[in-house]
């Protein structure tokens, strides 16, 4: 990771022209406005651990104010991208090792034939975040998509970072067009997975739900005991007061059973009380699940053209291969 | 799906031709990829708090467990000293610096809240909104005590707002269904949750599942479902199919136990060291005594004076938050109520800090009467040359030829003592909350490096990690304990390798004796073990401060023996509440014995 900080702090000074020298692993920055009011003039830091001094040498990594305002500064701006890649190899030598590999797959005892044909296309660029909020989760990730008609979306590619850009001198770009066709071909890559998310999200529902609901039942059963319990002791005591052989016991069973059946009216009244309390607060546990709603939101972080070289392998038992080599995509047609 | 298309954006970026520059698209690629949160292998937010915590490999393995496997549902439940506020700390931070949580809410026991609130200013640079329910709406992270916070109206404001993250401290409160809190934190509308408690059984195994079913509803069954599955007995004191519940249990609980970390903990050696008053010095003491009492019953509501307007004693405690907390809890009987106390301790600390103290009050008193009582007392105190509490504290130094950190309340005392020592070419150095934060850390440096003595005041020394030193002297003595261990816990804690000696210095018959022999040595406070008096003061069942129970013992007292009895039930409650936490401790060893869901961390 530290790596990537290690890079992103250097394209960061590249991107802004910033005047640094790095000498034994420690950064001297002077730096300029507007970046002088927030990193101050001039700034001596470091990202190893070693070469950290008071006062002097700051150590900076995740977290540090200086990696933070970068990563923050980037991650919320909007980019408009109008770039083609500057291949390493040009021609028939930058596919020469895809071509060696596909010979070894492809001839199955005969020696196949191919033809290689090289086009620039213009795939569209588009980086978004999205934000997906579930039951239990929330998510955040920011992903790269490059897509094209004859091609399937290329997602995250960390060979972005490795290749060589240059500026494309005319970029037409119609973005109200762009943005209705991204908002679609998003729509499509992202629907598997969302609809995996939301299939979790209603499954945790459902079973928090009927959790809730055997919960409820439960309760329900319980109170209903005590309910049943309480009828059955009134009817013994009756029942042993009929029996009494005495007019005396008899009369006092019945005074002992009316004390009782007080007794069991009021703890009656207690539990169909509390059941009710339990019923309204478990249909109210039980609403507001059902009422967690699942939402995905994309926010368009940057947009537009990224130019590359793309070789047409064609075999002669009709098999197809389109390969970007500066991404290192490979798609059979 | 929701699109957020920035159309506006792109398209005056495209009329203003601004198109990125090669080098700005790579940025914005990385910045985006170091901003991910896809299987987290580096805290983001490590870089902040890493110069201010010694951060621990079980406190890192459970947060990134908490960040990758957890489904941002824990229960952090750590034994006690293993630093779970800084794990929660460390969570937090991680959600906040990956803009996971804006919106955050910590609930706490009444006398945690502000400890809460100087751990996270302190060590995570996180500054949390600790006051005045009246004002939380305008506030995005809010620390409040459960029982403020479940009022119909606070509970109303809380339940009305989607929280991002929501943080339970003492969460083992939350063991009933039944209770105003357990239904109170269970409405809270909450994205992540993170409970904690250093002691998740205490009675029965069903109090679990009742906390872990409000964690992660469902995620145990039924509670009948639990029963028939995991318990033996109807009581719940005993577990069957352990291996099972220990990976289930371990998929939303951490578990750390001491002896599962390999990390030392050595001992406190206590010495308190009694002095005694001349006879002028202690009719001068109870003089003061009387005054402050006279003082206290006479305060009506007329002499109410505003907090703000005794910023002289700010300095001394704690924070100015603290300060407004202690003013509204003395509300009744003024800000100049809350000075009295802060008299009486200061008359204890030194001659010279009480009678600056006494000079101070005068200015706010306009009775002729009392003013004079008032100069009447400052002359005599004045008169005092001789301090046998300086006296000592430097023969202890001289004797000691190791470093040795002093501990006083009070600024004016720091500076005397500052001063006294230089006199007697004894090298110190002061350290106190006035001080930014680039002389704190020069303070420091010399303390390590060059210094024998550093002079600190509670305030200044708050989150700082002093372990290369063994000897704390308190020169004055705190009356809230949970004080009294921050003090200690700057050397007793993880790292340090020699036993920590306490030496504690008051003069006897004085509240500091009292406080000393009857309430602190009750409870064997000075060595107590690291973290345990958070656990006790939470089991505390009182709204007051500690503080202001001692102050009201002595004050509303006819008598010295009256007061003796009055000190003598606060110990009662102390100690009671020690003994309960005890309890518990038997009963959760004897389960989480049986289930090591510590081998987590192994």
């Amino acid at each position: 990771m530290s790596d990537i900080l290690k890079q992103l702090f250097e394209s960061f000074l590249e991107a802004k022209e910033i005047n640094y020298k790095l000498k034994d692993d420690v950064y001297t920055i002077h730096f300029e406005k507007p970046y002088d009011a927030i990193f101050g003039e001039k700034a001596k830091c470091t990202f190893n651990k070693d070469k950290e001094k008071d006062g002097e040498i700051k150590l900076i990594g995740h977290g540090s104010f200086m990696i933070s305002k970068i990563i923050s500064e980037y991650s919320d701006k909007p980019l408009l991208v109008g770039l083609k890649i500057k291949p390493k190899q040009k021609g028939i030598i930058a596919v020469q090792d895809k071509i060696d590999e596909l010979q070894e797959k492809e001839k199955n005892g005969y020696i196949a034939t191919y033809k290689v044909s090289e086009e620039k296309i213009q795939l569209r660029w588009l980086t978004v975040r999205l934000e997906v909020q579930a039951a239990l989760q929330k998510e955040i990730q920011a992903m790269t998509l490059l897509y094209h008609d004859s091609l399937d979306p290329i997602v995250n590619k960390d060979e972005l970072l490795d290749v060589n850009y240059e500026k494309l001198s005319q970029v037409k770009l119609d973005i109200k067009k762009e943005i209705t066709c991204a908002q679609k071909i998003l729509e499509k890559y992202l629907a598997h997975d969302l609809k995996k998310k939301q299939e979790y999200h209603a499954e945790f529902i459902k079973t928090e739900t009927k959790l809730k609901d055997e919960h409820y039942q439960q309760l329900m059963r319980e109170a209903d005991m005590i309910v049943q319990r309480a009828v059955q002791k009134i009817e013994d005591t009756r029942s042993a007061a009929l029996k009494a052989r005495s007019f005396e016991k008899m009369y006092e069973r019945g005074a002992e059973k009316k004390k009782e059946e007080k007794k069991l009216k009021e703890r009656e009244k207690e539990v169909v009380g509390e059941k009710e309390l339990l019923r309204k607060e478990l249909l109210n546990e039980i609403d507001q699940i059902k009422h967690i709603k699942f939402k995905a939101k994309t926010e368009f972080l940057s947009i537009g053209i990224l130019e590359v070289e793309m070789f047409i392998i064609a075999y002669s038992n009709g098999k197809t291969y389109k390969y970007i080599p500066e991404l290192q995509v490979l798609e059979k047609h | 799906m929701e699109f957020l298309t920035n159309e506006e954006g792109f398209l005056r970026l495209q009329k203003d031709k601004l198109w990125a520059s090669p080098s700005e698209v790579v940025v914005s690629l990385l910045a985006n990829k170091a901003n991910s949160l896809e299987n987290v292998k580096e805290l983001l937010g490590e870089q902040n708090y890493k110069d201010k915590i010694q951060m621990l490999q079980h406190q890192k393995a459970a947060t990134l467990k908490v960040l990758n496997e957890f489904t941002h549902r824990a229960l952090l439940a750590d034994e006690v000293g293993l630093g779970k506020t800084i794990e929660a700390g460390m969570i937090l931070k991680e959600y906040i610096v990956r803009k996971l949580a804006s919106k955050i809410l910590i609930l706490t026991p009444a006398t945690l809240t502000l400890q809460w609130q100087e751990e996270l200013r302190s060590k995570f640079d996180e500054d949390f909104f600790a006051n005045k329910p009246e004002d939380w709406d305008m506030h995005d992270k809010i620390i409040a005590s459960i029982d403020t916070a479940k009022t119909e109206r606070n509970a109303k404001l809380i339940c009305s707002q989607n929280w991002d993250l929501l943080v339970v401290d003492e969460a083992h409160k939350l063991k009933n269904k039944q209770t105003l809190n357990y239904k109170f934190v269970k409405k809270i509308p909450k994205q992540r949750f993170l409970m904690l408690t250093a002691t998740p059984l205490q009675n029965n195994i069903f109090e679990l599942w009742n906390m872990l079913d409000l964690l992660h509803p469902g995620f145990l069954g039924t509670s009948k479902q639990f029963k028939d599955q995991y318990i033996r007995d109807n009581k719940g004191l005993e577990v069957q199919h352990g291996d099972e519940l220990r990976k289930k249990l371990g998929r939303i609980m951490i578990r750390t136990l001491r002896k599962h970390t390999n990390i030392k903990f050595v001992d406190r050696k206590i010495e308190t060291i009694l002095l005694d008053y001349t006879s002028e010095q202690l009719k001068w003491y109870q003089d003061v005594l009387i005054f402050v009492k006279k003082q206290y019953v006479s305060l009506n509501k007329e002499e109410k004076k505003s907090v703000e307007s005794s910023s002289e004693d700010s300095e001394e405690i704690i924070s100015q938050v603290e300060l407004k907390q202690k003013a509204r809890e003395y509300q009744s009987k003024g800000i100049l109520g809350f000075r009295l106390i802060m008299l009486t301790r200061q008359i204890s600390s030194s001659f010279r800090t009480g009678v600056k103290a006494l000079e101070r009050y005068s200015q706010d008193i306009d009775e002729e009467m009392q003013q004079k009582e008032i100069q009447n007392l400052v002359m005599r105190g004045k008169q005092f040359l001789e301090d046998q509490k300086t006296d000592m504290l430097i023969k202890l130094i001289k004797k000691a030829k190791t470093k040795v950190i002093v501990f006083t309340t009070f600024l004016e005392s720091q500076k005397n003592l500052l001063i006294d020592l230089a006199m007697q070419n004894i090298s110190a150095i002061g350290f106190n909350g006035t001080m930014n934060l680039q002389e704190k850390e020069a303070a420091i440096n010399l303390f390590r490096n060059d210094v024998q003595v550093l002079v600190c005041t509670d305030s200044g020394s708050e989150g700082r990690n002093l372990q290369f030193a063994y000897i704390i002297v308190n020169y004055d003595l705190p009356w809230n304990p949970m004080r009294v261990e921050q003090r200690i816990g700057r050397v007793h804690r993880i790292g340090q390798e020699h036993d920590v000696h306490i030496i504690n210095l008051a003069f006897n018959d004085t509240v500091e004796a009292y406080i000393l022999n009857r309430l602190y040595e009750k409870i064997d406070l000075f060595k107590t073990a690291v973290g345990d008096m958070d656990t006790i003061l939470a089991e505390l069942k009182t709204t007051k401060s500690f503080e202001t129970m001692l102050f009201e013992s002595f004050i509303t007292a006819d008598t010295d023996k009256e007061a003796k009895q009055n000190v003598d039930k606060v110990a009662e409650q102390l100690k009671d509440a020690k003994n309960e936490t005890e309890k518990i401790k038997s009963f959760d060893e004897k389960i989480f014995g049986e289930l090591h869901i510590g081998d987590n961390h192994e």
